[in-house]
């Protein structure tokens, strides 16, 4: 051995001892939820409980995927899952418990692994990590129990918190909002129900967008079609939003892959693998332009009818699964993402006024709708009933403001409770009825096109002529003055 | 001397008045051995009124354009004639700065249309109108009686002066008493000559203006008086004007009190005043200038003089059409006709080789020739 | 003793200093409140009034020119390429095979629209810098010949017409259309078009030829803009048809269809009237296609997707078999393919509703478009090779031709015509200019309102702090290198303060542009020359007599009677030159009902003449309307003495600035 090859056998050494010292993941690697296989579920569980059940890990899986390569991220934790990781791939984010603490919140740990750091204090716990422009850590909470995420009686929100600085909350639906993600313009994907009167228990769960101050909440897909369950949106970089939609309403082997393009998101509603995704887990974009699907392997050639779901790889244009790229059959490989450095998403200066304590709404024209009036004689909208949720289960009628000839609406009305508006004609009678399900933040100026207004449009260019006035003002105890 | 027919010529006239009505003539064709009338005559009126779309009664003007398209201003908007014979209106929703059309030009470049109003001066350009104002343009007043096109500029007469919009550098030149020879602003015509420009000023005249040289040449009743023209043949008939038309060298001067005509060849005027000439009435509303003719529309019908000969167009008593034609040194004759104006007051006059268009009071009257008129005398007729 | 006398001279010296200062601060004030006429008027920097020279402007200094790609036109047998450099008065030929340049041209002047002839021996050239229009031999590239057309040519289409071979020029800055005559060169009429004519293309074999107008005329402040598409006989000059493209402003491409009888119009859809909430779904701007069928129906599809734009469309060409569009959107770096098959299919069973509402489904493109195809910075014009095979997109900014082969929708490579200009900061700050990237979904960018950093002629109502109450006319940038304070309530100080977190909040809505970015974009806007009003053979010359008028009218200190006017309302107080603005707020009588405050900065009025409409609002469509309709108690200047004569005299002179 010459002094020539010492010297580079000892800069190599000296180059892996650094490298494991850091917490950098390996290109290539991948991070997973692992639940280990017929694990029990605890008492009185929560939904995370029962998606992550005691021994569930977010571990760090390296090339080339050997059961030998995991490492666990969520050391120390009696449970963890649903792991995403950070714009500059340094950092996962995942939901554990803590045994000591008994309750479900966001921790962070180096994507090359460490040990985690708590990084909320939720009360009833913390789900759902995303990570929104600057680093931002958005979350739902609280927890709600196993079977009653949509009957909750405190339903999850989404909240948002800057690094240092205190959460802040950003829906203020009636129902919960959970599986938030968060897209390349910025916006937060997330799960909530369509709008209805009555908190069902199955209520029909659609794709909504709100930006990441709370502002501008907005159908983005599933409102009108599909079956009633959704979950898991992703971003997957190809102009589609992928998401598990199922007919029950916990995470489990009868999911499958469905997606919708971005550019018409309700008009594309369809099955997002061109084979049978039946017991899909989740759905993950790499940067490489490929799928990560962890998936049931039950049934496949060679495997039981009760196995454990394991990771695929799915090129585009694919016409079978493949075979898997990790599959440990001790554990449910649940949810993967890989761990890479990925163009950060948009950011957005905020036009929340938090001194305010109301937003305003403009409706362009109230009679501009795709649905027909309830009385079915075409007569237009004579009024704007505004109805809040002001309490759980306490529906308000807040007030009533006058509808201009041309349709439109200028009103202010309280921020950060559901509204609901209903347009009346001159009788009085409901022309067209839409439950409390927006809501305004202080300071937001919100506006529509109609009332049921068509998906995807934009306004026709006219000047309203509710402008030309000062808006009326209502309160949370109803119509207050009118200047 | 004004134009003014000796009694003995009126006497004829009479008699062959008398004669004609006696042999019931509807046939224009000339006397045999008089030679060709170096008139058109109109064999017979083709009238349209509301029934046909024209939304009002009362017709201002008329124009033929190049494309072929008869265009008609009307107190109730702009009409143009479609293909099935039927009027299609266009108001103030449309663009039409104003219902009230008072003349139209159009611009020989572009066949732009432009419309002059009771409120601004609309141009009608690829089916799109534009109005222009006397608030948001350099238009000198929003009342334009009348409107030509020449050389690239607008000329708008209006109310406070004659504006000139150069179609190249949307520049506006207001002319009024200020800064031309006017002795008041208030213009009712323009009409473009060679390489000059008259104006038609109420009760100034007419006013020559050559755009290249910025000059300006008064012409005023010698006389100065309304309504006795003591000096004939030496300058407008008399101070007011109500309209101005020139081609080919002849400048047609109207008046509420007669008819004048300059020839810019010799700097020689004629003028007409009823009773003493053929013209019909001293209440000229407009004249037409095609070639050597003047299209002269009054209150009582209308006149066609190349100066020398006349055809006369009225409506009698009992609605019948009537036509008389005047020749020097010969006997006046008169005729019916098996068709009629719409009415005797007659606002404006469109012609040319081959048809008139008449905007009356009661209506739009399509004149046809007879087919044996022969227009090609027209132009040499000196 | 010395000590006191110390004293003694420190306290005089303090006392006289003290004198000085305070009788100095004193005289300044009086002397500016005088001056101004404002008696109100705090202390203020010397430079409202005493502004220096205009040499001394950023925009009148030598700046680097560079290799942007402007128009482009293919030989008749596809084998060269030629292309217009604008910035550095040149004509490049390249080699369509080799991607090479084969030689280049000076053609001074600004050469920018090209157009060939049938056999391809004469390129003709719009020279938009002095309003001309050269001939070009194609064998040496020789110039043969020159005209004069209207101001600023922008494009020019060769067409064969029954009264002979005609040139149709855009004359963008003169609002008019030149038809030529190439044998020998001369201008044969000149007809007026909408706003800005932009683009031409031949349809019929020449029957008529389309011109695309870039600014929508705006008909009243509350009043839908529409950008005009005319159309005009090139033979006898008339104008065929005024299409009106409603809503639609920078309108700045436009293509024939073979084989279908359309033409395509690139076009934005302004929602200006709509008090901007939100950028999404198009609230504040889309981008679209106009399509205009031979019975002159007209319908706007979208380019923009539900959940993405693609802002600044510009570029548009056809390929020879009229099944595919492609479009190219200058501020998201994409040439968008169109399917025209598809949408020729949905014209023919769409109810008149259904066209009507097609641009404002936003989700409606993902039915017809193809492939957005990524290229260089700031696309612009297109050009396709005869048989369609090849598709040339100019990157502006980028100073490359990218070449893309239409059947696979794949680069096949550049040719290389510049470096980029990436240490000049001027280039980078126009990249900054137009990126969408800085705006929600990419909507829109600086150059969406502010083509060639000028004004789109709308008004928009901003998100303030309510809805409605902000109507605001939009601002030219050129020539605003000194004028700040900026916007019309002079509240921000710098382009900086202007175009940062401000505009991020109340429209962008997105972060904010880097500061380094910022800067960048700030000096390219102070670079921005004042937008040149009068012909280019004009430039220079003497005040016409009326234009005299109205000069000595604008620094009138007296009535005709002798009655002098306060200065607060001379003209030239607060207009004063060279900028033409005193930099201060004003109270001209024109606050609205709903506008916070009734004082307004005051603009400067270089370019004015082609900035319409007017006032803070936009409410006066002309300049005459400000005193004819908009004038109350001689508070915008004292015009009530003035005759038709003089207001028009005055308009003549304030459009030569």
């Amino acid at each position: 051995m010459t002094r020539k090859t010492s010297a580079s056998l000892l800069l190599g050494a000296a180059v892996l001892l650094l490298a494991a010292c850091d917490p950098q993941a390996q290109q290539g690697s991948i991070v997973l939820t692992q639940v280990p296989v017929g694990a029990p579920a605890p008492q009185d569980m929560t939904v995370l409980d029962a998606r992550y059940p005691p021994g569930s890990r977010v571990v760090l899986l390296s090339p080339p995927f050997g059961a030998q390569a995991v490492r666990v991220l969520s050391e120390g934790l009696e449970a963890a899952g649903d792991p995403c990781v950070s714009w500059d791939g340094r950092w996962v984010y995942f939901a554990g418990k803590d045994k000591d603490r008994q309750g479900w919140q966001i921790y962070r740990v180096a994507a090359g692994g460490g040990s985690p750091e708590r990084l909320t204090d939720a009360p009833g716990g913390a789900m759902d990590p995303a990570v929104a422009a600057h680093e931002e850590l958005v979350y739902s909470s609280p927890v709600p129990k196993a079977g009653r995420l949509w009957a909750s009686p405190e339903p999850p929100s989404l909240y948002g918190m800057l690094p240092g600085k205190a959460p802040r909350r950003l829906t203020f639906g009636p129902d919960a909002a959970v599986n938030p993600t968060v897209l390349r313009d910025g916006r937060i994907l997330y799960v909530g129900a369509a709008a209805s009167d009555s908190r069902r228990a199955q209520p029909h769960l659609c794709l909504y967008t709100v930006n990441n101050d709370g502002t501008e909440v907005t159908a983005y897909a599933g409102q009108d079609d599909g079956v009633d369950t959704v979950r898991r949106p992703r971003e997957l970089g190809d102009g589609r939003i992928g998401f598990l939609a199922s007919r029950g309403h916990e995470p489990g082997a009868s999911e499958w892959a469905e997606g919708v393009r971005s550019a018409a998101p309700f008009a594309t509603r369809a099955n997002l693998l061109p084979f049978p995704g039946q017991g899909c887990r989740s759905v993950e974009p790499t940067p490489e332009g490929e799928l990560l699907v962890c998936a049931d392997v039950a049934g496949m050639v060679g495997r039981s009818m009760t196995a454990n779901a394991a990771l695929f790889r799915v090129a585009p244009g694919a016409a079978e699964l493949g075979a898997p790229v990790f599959d440990d059959p001790s554990w449910n490989s649940i949810e993967a993402t890989g761990i890479a450095r990925r163009d950060e998403a948009a950011g957005h200066t905020t036009t929340v006024m938090p001194a305010a304590s109301q937003g305003t709404i403009l409706c362009l024209n109230a009679n501009d709708s795709c649905e027909p009036a309830t009385d079915g004689t075409g007569s237009p909208a004579a009024q704007l009933r505004i109805t809040a949720i002001v309490g759980p289960g306490q529906l308000r009628v807040l007030g009533t403001v006058p509808v201009a000839s041309d349709g439109s609406v200028l009103v202010r009305l309280p921020a950060g409770v559901p509204l609901g508006l209903d347009t009346l004609d001159g009788a009085g009678r409901v022309l067209r009825h839409q439950p409390p399900v927006f809501w305004l933040l202080p300071g937001e100026n919100r506006a529509c096109v109609g009332c049921h207004e068509r998906r995807s449009h934009s306004p026709r260019n006219v000047r309203p002529l509710a402008v030309q006035t000062d808006p009326e003002s209502i309160g949370l105890a109803g119509k207050s003055y009118s200047r | 001397m004004k134009n003014r027919l000796s009694p003995p010529f009126a006497i004829v006239i009479g008699l062959a008045s008398a004669l004609s009505h006696a042999q019931g003539m509807n046939a224009p064709a000339p006397a045999p051995g008089a030679g060709p009338l170096p008139i058109p005559v109109v064999s017979r009126f083709e009238n349209f009124g509301e029934k046909d779309g024209i939304p009002s009664h009362k017709v201002h003007c008329v124009l033929k354009a190049s494309d072929g398209r008869i265009w008609i201003g009307t107190p109730n908007g702009l009409c143009v004639r479609q293909d099935n014979g039927t009027f299609r209106r266009y108001g103030t929703e449309d663009g039409l700065s104003h219902l009230t059309v008072l003349s139209i030009a159009e611009d020989p470049a572009t066949g732009d249309l432009w419309i002059a109003t009771l409120q601004g001066l609309t141009r009608l350009s690829g089916g799109r109108f534009t109005a222009f104002t006397q608030t948001n343009s350099g238009l000198p007043n929003n009342v334009v009686y009348g409107v030509a096109v020449a050389e690239g500029t607008v000329w708008a007469a209006t109310a406070a002066g004659t504006g000139a919009y150069d179609l190249r550098t949307r520049a506006w030149k207001p002319y009024d008493q200020t800064n031309t020879v006017m002795n008041e602003p208030w213009c009712y015509a323009v009409a473009p000559g060679k390489g000059v420009i008259y104006l038609g000023v109420w009760a100034g005249g007419v006013v020559e203006h050559d755009p290249h040289t910025g000059t300006f040449k008064a012409y005023r009743d010698p006389d100065g008086e309304f309504h006795i023209a003591l000096a004939t043949d030496s300058g407008p008939i008399v101070d007011v004007t109500s309209w101005v038309a020139y081609d080919q060298g002849i400048l047609w001067q109207g008046s509420y009190f007669g008819l004048a005509r300059y020839n810019t060849g010799s700097a020689t005027w004629r003028t007409w005043v009823q009773d003493k000439t053929p013209l019909l009435s001293n209440f000229v509303n407009t004249v037409f200038a095609h070639g050597r003719l003047g299209w002269v529309s009054t209150d009582r019908g209308v006149s066609v003089t190349d100066g020398d000969n006349w055809v006369n167009y009225l409506v009698d008593k009992e609605g019948r059409g009537v036509v008389r034609i005047y020749r020097p040194g010969k006997p006046p004759e008169t005729r019916m006709m098996t068709t009629a104006l719409p009415d005797g007051f007659i606002m404006a006059v469109w012609a040319d080789d081959h048809e008139a268009w008449f905007a009356t009071s009661n209506g739009l009257s399509h004149g046809v020739f007879t087919v044996s008129s022969d227009s090609s005398a027209l132009t040499s007729n000196p | 003793m010395n000590l006191k006398r110390s004293l003694f001279a420190v306290t005089t010296a303090a006392l006289a200093f003290s004198v000085v200062v305070l009788g100095g601060g004193y005289g300044l004030r009086a002397h500016q409140r005088i001056r101004s006429g404002r008696p109100d008027l705090g202390l203020v920097s010397c430079t409202h009034c005493h502004q220096g020279s205009l040499n001394k402007m950023p925009w009148a200094k030598a700046r680097p020119h560079h290799d942007s790609p402007g128009g482009m036109v293919l030989s008749p047998d596809g084998k060269r390429l030629f292309i217009a450099l604008d910035d550095k008065d040149e004509v490049a030929e390249a080699d369509v095979a080799t991607l090479a340049v084969l030689r280049r041209a000076k053609v001074p002047g600004g050469p920018f629209g090209l157009a060939l002839d049938a056999q391809g021996e004469r390129l003709f050239v719009a020279c938009q810098h002095v309003d001309q229009v050269a001939v070009l031999d194609t064998s040496d590239l020789a110039e043969k010949a020159r005209v004069s057309v209207g101001v600023r040519p922008t494009d020019i289409a060769f067409c064969p017409t029954r009264g002979g071979e005609r040139l149709v020029v855009t004359n963008s800055g003169s609002d008019d259309i030149s038809i030529l005559s190439p044998s020998p060169l001369a201008e044969v009429a000149r007809v007026a078009g909408g706003r800005e004519p932009y683009a031409a293309t031949v349809v019929d074999g020449g029957r008529c030829v389309y011109v695309a107008n870039r600014m929508a005329v705006h008909d009243g402040q509350l009043a839908p803009p529409a950008s005009e598409v005319t159309v005009l006989d090139p033979a006898s000059g008339h104008i065929v048809n005024r299409l009106a493209l409603d809503s639609a402003h920078m309108a700045e491409g436009i293509a024939a269809v073979p084989k279908k009888g359309w033409v395509l119009n690139t076009m934005i859809r302004v929602r200006n009237l709509v008090p901007i909430t939100q950028v999404k779904d198009g609230w504040v701007m889309a981008s679209g296609l106009a399509i205009s069928q031979a019975d002159g129906a007209v319908t706007q599809v979208p380019l923009d997707e539900a959940n993405a734009s693609f802002s600044d469309p510009s570029g548009v060409v056809a390929s020879p078999d009229g099944r595919r569009a492609f479009v190219a959107s200058g501020g998201s770096d994409v040439v968008t393919v169109v399917d025209l098959d598809w949408l020729n299919s949905w014209l023919s069973r769409a109810s008149p509703a259904d066209r009507g509402d097609a641009i404002m489904d936003m989700a409606f493109s993902y039915h017809y478009v193809l492939a957005r195809i990524p290229t260089g910075c700031n696309p612009k014009h297109l050009a396709l090779s005869p048989d369609g095979s090849r598709l040339f997109v100019a990157e502006r900014l980028d100073d490359s031709v990218l070449v893309v082969d239409t059947a696979s929708l794949k680069p096949l490579g550049r040719i290389v015509l510049g470096d980029g200009g990436r240490n000049d900061p001027i280039r980078q700050g126009e990249r900054v200019f137009t990126r969408a990237r800085y705006t929600f979904q990419g909507g829109f960018d600086c150059r969406s309102c502010h083509a060639d950093g000028h004004v789109d002629g709308l008004s928009y109502d901003f998100d303030g702090s309510g809805v409605g109450d902000n109507l605001l006319d939009n601002r030219s940038l050129c020539g605003v290198a000194g004028t700040e304070p900026f916007k019309w309530n002079g509240r921000n100080p710098t382009l900086q303060f202007q175009d940062g977190p401000r505009f991020a909040r109340v429209l962008m809505r997105t972060d904010p542009i880097p500061d380094p970015q910022l800067d960048e974009l700030a000096t390219f806007i102070l670079h921005l020359p004042p937008t040149r009003t009068i012909p280019w053979d004009q430039v220079g010359k003497p005040l016409t007599p009326a234009q005299q008028r109205g000069r000595d009218l604008f620094f009138a200190t007296k009535r005709p009677n002798g009655t002098p006017i306060p200065r607060s309302r001379q003209c030239q107080v607060c207009h004063r030159p060279p900028l033409y603005t005193n930099r201060l707020i004003a109270s001209v009588g024109t606050q609205g009902r709903r506008d916070p405050k009734e004082g307004f900065d005051t603009p400067h009025l270089i370019g004015v003449g082609a900035s319409a409409p007017y006032l803070h609002d936009g409410r006066a469509r002309t300049l005459e309307e400000i005193w004819t309709v908009y004038q109350i108690d001689d508070l915008h200047g004292v015009s009530s003495y003035w005759t038709k004569l003089q207001l028009n005299d005055m308009v003549e002179y304030l459009r030569t600035l």
